[in-house]
This record gives C-alpha cells, sequence and structure tokens, in this order.
C-alpha cells in the first residue's frame, strides 16, 4: 500500500508541475530584403486619411467577415476585421504615383498571421488619392497575403462602402497594446508595445504602475515577479522588495525588453505616438503622488507640443481613493474612478470607469454625463458583450485587449 | 499532456505488475468500474481543487477548493447511476448519468455518459453577473482490484452543448454544440484504515477555457491543461 501511494504522490506532484504553460510568441512575418517599400517614398499623412472607411469584402470574406474597417493608425494603415479579432497593419509608401502597402494580417485572439502587400497602381485611383480625392463606391482596394512567411498569393479585394463617421469616442488598449498571453510581438506594459498600440486600433492606453522599492514608479501589472511577465531567474517574490537597479539588472520582460518607468512610458506617448489618451492604473496608493506629478509634467509637454492628451490617475480601490484625497489631489490632479459614483464625485473624477460585468448603465450614465464626466468601460473583449454597451450609446470608450476588434464593431456599427 | 499520460501509464504498470490475489475487498467504491450490487448506494464526500493556468486567470482568480459529493445507484444489467454536485458558490455543478460496466476477472471496463448542468454567480464589488451553461461527458473507464485498492483509469469528452451569461439588465448566450476539451484520470479507491474508506483522484483536463475560469471571460481558443486533485470519504 505505501509503495502504490508513494507513487500516487509522485503522480500527483508530476501533475502539478504539468500545470505550467508557455505563451509562445506569434512573430510578426517580414518581407524578405524589405519588399517594395524599401525604395518607396512616403506618402503624406492626409493622403493615406482618404483611405478610411467601411469596405465590403469581395475576395476573402472567408477569411476576414464581410466587411472591414480601414483606418489611417499614426503613420500605419490598419484594417480591422470582425473575424477573431483580425487587423492589418501595413508600412505605406508610394512609387511615382502607385501606392504600396506592406506588412502582416493576424488573428489577435487566434495567432494566424501572415504577410500581406497591397497596391494602388497609379492609373487606378493611385494619382487621384495622391491629389486630394477622397475614394467612391467603385474604388477598389486590393492585394495579397500569404500564411506565415510564404509569399503572399492569395487575393484579398475590398470595396469602398462609406466613410468613417468623425468620433471622439475613445478605445484604450489594455496594458499598452496587449496582454502576454494575447502572444504579441512586445510584451505587456512596455514601450514597444505602447508604439504598437495605434496600429492595432486603440487611440487610448492604460498602463499599469507600480512603484519599487526605492520610489520609481514602473510598469508592471502583478504584485509580483513570475515567469508569465519575467525572465530571470533571481526575480521571484513582490516587485516592492526591488530597487529599480536591481530590476533592471535581474530582469526583462518577457521578449527580453528593461522593464520601463513611467516616465519613460510617457516619454513615448508623448513623442513617438498620437495617443489622446493614458490610463495609468495604480497599483499601490504609495504610487499616486509620483504618478500625479509625471502626469501634470507630460500633460505640459503635450500641450507644449501642440498634442492634446489626457493622462488620469486610475483610482481602483478604497485605499487609493483615501490616499488620493489625503494628498489633496482632489483640485489639483485628474483622476479616473472605478468606484460607485458617490465615490467618483467625492474624488471629482474626470472619468467613471465601471467594470462591464455590471451591465448596461442606464440612467447612471445620462447622470454622470451631467456632471460632465466621460465613462470607460472595461474590459471588453467579446463581440457579444461589447454591443448592448455600443447599442445603449452611452458610453465614451471601452478598454480592451483588443481594440482592432472594438474599433471594427464600432465603426461599423456606426 | 503527453507527460502525464506517460505517467499514469508507468502507474498502470506497476499495478498490472501486481496483480496476485483474486479476492475482492468488498468496500465501498464510486468510481471503479466494477459492475454495482443492485439496488444498493454508495457515497462520497470530499474536495477538489483544480489548478487554473497562468495565463488564463493571472493574479486575478485565486483557487479555493470545491466542496464534492458523489451517489451511485446500482441497477440491473450491470447498470449504475451516477450524480455528482460541486460547489464553491462563484461555480457550482450538478451531474447526472448512467454507467454500464463489463467485468473481466480483476480487471473491469465501463462506458459512462453524464450530463452536468453549472452555473456560477458573481455579486462582489463590479460584479453583477451570472453564467450556466450544460456539457455533455461520455467516457471510458478501466479499473483493477489488487488487494486493497482499487484503481481507476477514466476518459471523458467534454461537449459544451450551451453556454448563457447575464450581466446587469443584459444577456448573451450560446448554443451551439461543440468538443470543449478531454478529460483523463486516475483514481484510487482503498481502505485507509479500519474500513475508512477514500477515493484519491487525479485529473488532467485539457481544454478550452473551463466553466471553472468562467469569470475570467477568457477568449483565447487555445486548449489549456488544468490539474485537478480530489479527495473524498467514501460510504
Amino acid at each position: 500500500m505505501n509503495q502504490l501511494f508513494f507513487i500516487f504522490l509522485l503522480v500527483l506532484f508530476s501533475l502539478v508541475t504539468l500545470s505550467c504553460s508557455h505563451d509562445t510568441v506569434v512573430n510578426v512575418p517580414v518581407f524578405v530584403g524589405g519588399g517594395k517599400l524599401i525604395s518607396a517614398q512616403p506618402i503624406k499623412p492626409q493622403q493615406l486619411q482618404l483611405l478610411n472607411g467601411v469596405y465590403d469584402v469581395i475576395d476573402g470574406s472567408d477569411q476576414f467577415g464581410k466587411k472591414v474597417v480601414v483606418k489611417r493608425t499614426g503613420k500605419t494603415l490598419s484594417i480591422f476585421t470582425g473575424k477573431n479579432a483580425g487587423l492589418f497593419v501595413f508600412q505605406c509608401g508610394r512609387i511615382d504615383s502607385t501606392l504600396i502597402f506592406e506588412g502582416y494580417w493576424r488573428y489577435t485572439q487566434g495567432g494566424e498571421t501572415g504577410l500581406a502587400q497591397f497596391e494602388i497602381p497609379a492609373e487606378n485611383n493611385g494619382k487621384p488619392l495622391l491629389q486630394g480625392i477622397l475614394p467612391t463606391p467603385s474604388f477598389f482596394f486590393q492585394g495579397k497575403i500569404g500564411n506565415g512567411s510564404a509569399e503572399p498569393t492569395i487575393n484579398i479585394t475590398l470595396q469602398y462602402n462609406s466613410p468613417l463617421k468623425d468620433t471622439t469616442f475613445v478605445i484604450l488598449a489594455h496594458r499598452g497594446g496587449g496582454r502576454n498571453s494575447d502572444r504579441l510581438p512586445e510584451s505587456e506594459n512596455s514601450l514597444g508595445m505602447i508604439q504598437l498600440a495605434e496600429s492595432f486600433g486603440a487611440n487610448g492606453i492604460e498602463i499599469d504602475v507600480r512603484l519599487t522599492k526605492d520610489g520609481i514608479p514602473i510598469l508592471f501589472h502583478d504584485e509580483n515577479f513570475s515567469p508569465r511577465l519575467v525572465n530571470g531567474d533571481y526575480c521571484v517574490g513582490p516587485v516592492s522588495n526591488y530597487t529599480f537597479a536591481a530590476i533592471r539588472t535581474l530582469c526583462t520582460l518577457k521578449n527580453k525588453e528593461l522593464v520601463p518607468t513611467l516616465k519613460e512610458a510617457l516619454e513615448v506617448v508623448v513623442n513617438k505616438t498620437t495617443l489622446t489618451y493614458v490610463w495609468l492604473d495604480i497599483k499601490s496608493p504609495e504610487a499616486i503622488a509620483s504618478a500625479a506629478a509625471l502626469q501634470q509634467e507630460y500633460q505640459k509637454k503635450a500641450f507644449a507640443a501642440g498634442r492634446k492628451l489626457d493622462i488620469y490617475i486610475g483610482l481602483s480601490n478604497d485605499e487609493l481613493v483615501d490616499r488620493y484625497k489625503k494628498e489633496n489631489m482632489v483640485s489639483s490632479a485628474d483622476a479616473l474612478c472605478e468606484l460607485s459614483m458617490e465615490d467618483v464625485r467625492a474624488v471629482n473624477a474626470k472619468v467613471w470607469a465601471p467594470r462591464w460585468t455590471l451591465g448596461p448603465l442606464g440612467s447612471n450614465a445620462q447622470a454622470m454625463h451631467s456632471e460632465n464626466r466621460k465613462i470607460f468601460v472595461w474590459t471588453l473583449d467579446q463581440r457579444e458583450f461589447i454591443l448592448p454597451f455600443l447599442t445603449q450609446g452611452n458610453i465614451d470608450g471601452i478598454l480592451t485587449n483588443y481594440p482592432a476588434l472594438i474599433a471594427f464593431e464600432y465603426y461599423v456599427f456606426q | 499532456m503527453m507527460r502525464f499520460v506517460l505517467i499514469v501509464a508507468l502507474l498502470l504498470s506497476f499495478c498490472i505488475s501486481q496483480l496476485c490475489s483474486t479476492e475482492r475487498n468488498a468496500g465501498p467504491y464510486i468510481s471503479f468500474p466494477y459492475p454495482f450490487q443492485q439496488y444498493t448506494l454508495c457515497y462520497s464526500i470530499g474536495a477538489s481543487l483544480t489548478i487554473f493556468p497562468r495565463s488564463v486567470v493571472e493574479e486575478e482568480i485565486r483557487q479555493i477548493p470545491m466542496v464534492n459529493t458523489s451517489v451511485r445507484y446500482g441497477l440491473p444489467y450491470n447498470f449504475s447511476l451516477i450524480t455528482q454536485f460541486s460547489t464553491v458558490y462563484i461555480i457550482n455543478s450538478v451531474s447526472a448519468g448512467a454507467m454500464w460496466s463489463y467485468p473481466l476477472g480483476d480487471v473491469s471496463l465501463a462506458l459512462s455518459d453524464e450530463f452536468t448542468y453549472w452555473f456560477g454567480f458573481a455579486d462582489l464589488d463590479g460584479f453583477d453577473t451570472q453564467a450556466m451553461g450544460l456539457l455533455n461527458r461520455p467516457g471510458i473507464s478501466v479499473g483493477i482490484d489488487i488487494d486493497d485498492y482499487k484503481i481507476t483509469m477514466k476518459s471523458e469528452m467534454l461537449i459544451l452543448f450551451s453556454q448563457h451569461t447575464y450581466f446587469g439588465s443584459a444577456s448573451v448566450g450560446k448554443v451551439k454544440p461543440e468538443i470543449a476539451g478531454v478529460v483523463t484520470s486516475a483514481i484510487l479507491e482503498q481502505d485507509i484504515w479500519k474500513s475508512t474508506f477514500m477515493s484519491f483522484a487525479l485529473r488532467a483536463h485539457y481544454a478550452r477555457p473551463n466553466y471553472q475560469v468562467w469569470l475570467a471571460f477568457a477568449v483565447q481558443d487555445r486548449w489549456l491543461l488544468y490539474p485537478d486533485v480530489q479527495i473524498s470519504f467514501v460510504f
């Protein structure tokens, strides 16, 4: 009996160790030799913007659904599809009057990906677009895709349907752009991920802020270091046990990036993106003061650079609310509050951010709007849960792990 | 998954090599596929703990043990009725089904099928949510009776028939049968001490996000491993 019990314990132990899972990154495929863009001139953003619109999928609907949204996203052109939260991200250029778009497509909820190459020939709408003439319903945006690193050979044809409505709707990308479990090419809460957020469809980001032992605010979600987020055999236990120098020495994020400071992250937001919203999800009360100081500094920098940028101190629990009040921030900083409407009022938060699991907001939304506060709902990732909120039409933004999905649903719904 | 299968195969080989006495211990059992005496009842009470993949729950959901109870009732023609109930409030399940057994000396085989209705409630801060679903679990078991121990290897498929989620005043639902996973179990039932019978079960759920993590609202379709341990008293 003892032998059998021992083997049983061995199996138990093995089972426990078997429970670990590894998120393998899905790499972005690239064109060998740089593709055609290597010898292309840039396209002006305002010219690229003319391609914005809702398009019908003539060839490729099996893979991407019947409609897609095409949108200029910073310096890139993105296409958002409803299927599997799919997207295309194109770098753009022109050779004479032929417009070239090269990049990749990806199911952000699945991981399938491949190369993508589109063209607008000079004699077929290339010249008019460069001259500022809007596409018409007879405009076809065509190209090819491949699977993985294979050369693109599968035809995709999109037909222009309608323009995108001007909107102030906010699509916030969770953890800077996405989570490690989504196997994106950059780690969550990294500088690289922040720079990808716009091409994924976001115009804002949410980032997680913690304090190191020596009081430096860094971007990190979990309370403890673990193989889920970091590499480094000596990076274990609470983040707050480590100085910033120790973290930089001992740990990297999963894709080998350095753990960024909040200052570095806001520097990237202001200087390398056109994001307009940043939600600082503060993880400990001690971080509020330093986060608020950086909020003030970078909102001023953005203003000086002619940029619109709203940075919010996120208050997710009573401890944070109490500390925010204690630090006398109510009149000096901009807050976002996840708690009750009374708490929102108590801290004079600019944004109320209720969890989506409370359901549609009804008259509560009207009350908040009448007080000139915005409403962001979090974290919505599935179409069937998103639609009731879009249908009610009383929210100002959504925090999501799949900004491409929200962008698609929002613009097609509009 | 392969490692688990190899380890269980080693365990099974060890057990087979220990085969000796044909005298069967007549103690109670729940999972062992040997035919149940007609119109007799046996039940178990215990607890189980499922280890959730970190990529699904991160630090957000803490695993706490579920309380389980199972009942087996013998019917004619080697059939048994099986019911199970598990609860931890946030997630609960009720199962009912049948097993048909076929004895081959010290080895027994069984086919089983159970329907599981699961339901969960979350009315804590930030949640006004409920979810429920219906699963079917067809399975096959092989059991070996060795002296005081009854060892069962069971393999089941999880077929998800429906799932509904209610959040505030809204609800969404899906009614579409799909294979959601497979479960492989190794169960040891034995007399521990002075006719106190216990059951120890190790399960490997290899599945899309398990109903036990419904509160994570995971959207990734990847099949991941959810190991599960259960210990029960059998009466």
